[in-house]
């Protein structure tokens, strides 16, 4: 029953550090039609600068902005200067984007270099609470849990009850007669697309304070979310909420009760997913 | 299709081919007569990639030595040429491919990975260029699948396993352990070869588990830990090492039970981790930084001096590689063009390094020491406080047989989860 409750909670916090990832490239997606895979190399890059930040001030929190910010110019920059000139192809998309990721994982290893590092947190944050029947938990962790709940809300409400997610909602449902009713969807993907690159960011940040930073960091957590946006259905949000849920408690308990399989446990449902609904959980054809 | 008869053209290229390989010759003698051509070393490193960080050590190890050695030996000029692996075997193959066919190198050295070491071996097999084989520790290498070619100056996976299960047992009374095992071909062998030894001395094995390289998420393994036992072993390495670390930590584990680095704290990472390791069993290794011997040290102020960090043992073995390549050279007077002659040279020389003796046995694997450390903390002239890797007991010549005789070990077969 211990084993039980902790690897729910286990489960839960690799969740919300998913869905911080995911969130951005499912809806970026469900806008644009782009497929970007440089997402995990965003959330690397945004990690290292936090780190830089929070080496030079001491401070997590400006650690997690900054982070953010950064990686919102640079995601800028490729959504305007690269993945826009080459249109709707969605092959071209993926072959350029992991291109961009390389790039950007060559770039960080020649100036953080290739150590494991790992993003001091603050003070509060850490050491472990002790839960009912001599449970140790780590205090990071449930923070962690409480900000994916955090950010998961914020974005529900940024999407279902506001006029701007309104008309992303649109967008995503036929963006002709979004354009055509006078108002400009590519500014709006700028925005949308700010705030996946912001989320990437602050997801490297949060991360790379738990599971450190190194070269090839951003293939194993975009292999990650990459799982989550499929099952959860790309292009939805609750389908990222869900997904990352799913996939987090799939690889506790797979690592828990199968530890010889624990990747099939997670590929496994996918693809029987796959089998009987190809667009995910929540997902529209498209 | 064309009609053009293609004799005159072939014979033209014939002729400037046999005209090229002719004044190549006399290119050659004359050359020799003056002044030996330069040595040419190809050294496989991962210069990018997962173990970039490794492979920069290993580099920096390589370097270091043939600075020192003013870049000769046996009397000609020593030229190191790098092709990164990436950590991936079909890199390795290809580079090692380009460093013997174009940059014609004399010696390879190299790889680091593991499972390069087979796909490399295979182009020394090729094409007879001699492998010296450094960090890729693979088992198989110098027992069940030699190539008369490669000799081996680092080590053999298990050798650094089999001690550990005798301190287990014997240092530690540990009678229950659990084994926390790196999934794959170098955490089986380290990790079976110390449950070898350990349960040939009556330990039992509470539990095994073995956990996929870049596993995120130690607390799922750290809670599967039998209540029961009463030590836990870890053999995890990379990104892993920081996270188990902390895990422990942060689930209270240090509150309930000890853990012991079978392979786990090394010096590339100890930055990264605080005084909470002082003390703790860090490693079961053929080099610890810590070791007390005047090779030792100067080779540890030389590293510091030119690189600002400690060296961890891949610095340490690239740079034993040299110091062995460079022994073996002198010894037949710098004609590494009889290849034969020089591995000979490299199969009977022995060598000082800094982690100790060294000379190779009948199966072309270092018989060495193997050093038990633990985490101290020493402040250093250079770098301030560090937590360095210290050896507290040492197993003195170690085979890569450990105590069995070749016959039985090679008729067991290979460690395999």
């Amino acid at each position: 029953m211990r084993s039980v409750i902790l690897q729910a909670i286990n489960g839960i916090s690799l969740g919300a550090l998913l869905f911080l990832l995911s969130s951005g490239f499912t809806l970026t997606f469900g806008l644009m039609r782009v497929v970007n895979m440089a997402y995990g190399a965003y959330y690397l890059l945004g990690g290292y600068i936090g780190l830089t930040i929070a080496r030079a001030t001491g401070s997590f929190e400006l650690a997690i902005v900054g982070g953010g910010l950064a990686v919102v110019v640079l995601g800028y920059g490729v959504d305007r200067f690269l993945i826009r000139p080459i249109g709707s192809n969605h092959l071209a998309q993926v072959l350029l984007t992991v291109g961009v990721a390389f790039v950007i994982g060559e770039v960080c290893l020649a100036i953080w270099g290739g150590d494991n590092l790992k993003i001091p947190t603050s003070a509060y944050l850490r050491g472990s609470i002790v839960l009912p029947g001599e449970l140790y938990y780590p205090k990071y962790r449930f923070a962690l849990i409480l900000f994916g709940i955090f950010a998961a809300i914020s974005l529900w409400l940024l999407y279902h009850k506001t006029q701007i997610g309104a008309v992303v909602r649109a967008g995503v449902d036929d963006r002709e007669m979004v354009n055509a009713t006078g108002i400009n969807v590519d500014r709006l993907f700028v925005l949308v697309s700010a705030l996946a690159s912001f989320f990437a960011g602050v997801a490297g940040v949060v991360g790379g304070a738990f599971l450190t930073l190194n070269p090839g960091a951003e293939w194993d957590i975009l292999v990650l979310a990459l799982v989550v946006v499929i099952i959860g259905g790309l292009g939805s949000l609750e389908g990222a909420i869900l997904g990352s849920v799913i996939v987090g408690l799939l690889d506790a308990y797979g690592r828990w009760l199968l530890p010889e399989f624990s990747y099939f446990v997670l590929f496994g449902p996918m693809a029987v997913l796959l089998l009987f609904r190809v667009t995910g959980i929540f997902g529209k054809e498209h | 299709m064309s009609t053009v008869d293609r004799r005159p053209i072939m014979t033209a290229g014939l002729t400037a081919l046999a005209l090229a390989a002719g004044i190549g010759l006399l290119g050659a003698t004359a050359a020799q007569a003056q002044q030996q051509p330069p040595i040419k070393i190809g050294l496989l490193p991962p210069v990018t990639g997962p173990l970039a960080s490794p492979g920069a050590d290993m580099v920096n190890g390589f370097r270091l030595f043939w600075e020192q050695a003013n870049n000769t030996a046996g009397g000609r000029k020593i030229e190191v040429v790098i092709g990164d692996t990436t950590c991936n075997p079909d890199q390795a193959l290809a580079q090692a491919r380009r460093l013997v066919l174009q940059e014609k190198v004399n010696i390879l050295v190299g790889p680091l990975c593991g499972h390069e070491g087979p796909a490399v071996a295979q182009v020394s097999k090729e094409t007879g260029v001699p492998l010296v084989m450094d960090a890729a520790g693979a088992d198989n290498v110098t027992k069940w699948d030699r190539t008369p070619t490669v000799v081996r100056t680092a080590v053999s996976s298990s050798q650094i396993g089999h001690p550990f299960g005798e301190y287990l047992y014997k240092e530690l009374g540990l009678r229950n352990a659990t084994f926390i095992g790196a999934d794959y071909t170098f955490g089986h062998e380290v990790t079976l070869g110390a449950i070898k030894t350990f349960t040939a001395l009556g330990g039992k094995v509470a539990k095994l588990i073995w956990n996929p390289i870049g596993t995120k998420d130690y607390g799922t393994t750290i809670s599967t830990i039998p209540a029961d036992t009463d030590g836990v072993v870890a053999v995890v390495v990379g990104a892993d090492r920081i996270r188990l670390f902390e895990d422990w930590y942060n689930f209270g584990m240090d509150k309930k039970l000890k853990i012991y680095g079978g392979y786990w704290l090394q010096e590339d990472m100890l930055s990264q981790v605080d005084d909470r390791a002082v003390g703790m069993i860090a490693n079961s290794l053929h080099y610890a930084a810590g070791i007390d011997t005047p090779e030792n040290k100067a080779f540890v102020d030389a590293y510091v001096a030119k690189y600002k960090r400690l060296p961890s043992w891949f610095s340490e073995s690239a740079y034993t590689a040299a110091l062995w390549v460079k022994t073996a050279i002198d010894s037949i007077g710098g004609k590494v063009e009889d290849r034969d002659a020089f591995l000979k040279a490299m199969r009977t020389v022995q060598v000082k390094a800094p982690r100790g003796p060294l000379k190779l046995d009948a199966y072309d694997n270092p018989v060495q020491n193997v050093y038990i450390s633990k985490i101290a903390k020493v402040k250093h002239p250079v770098l301030g406080d560090v937590l360095v890797p210290t050896p507290v007991k040492t197993y003195e010549a170690v085979s890569q047989f450990w105590t069995w005789t070749p016959e039985e070990f090679m008729a067991r077969g290979p460690y395999k989860r």
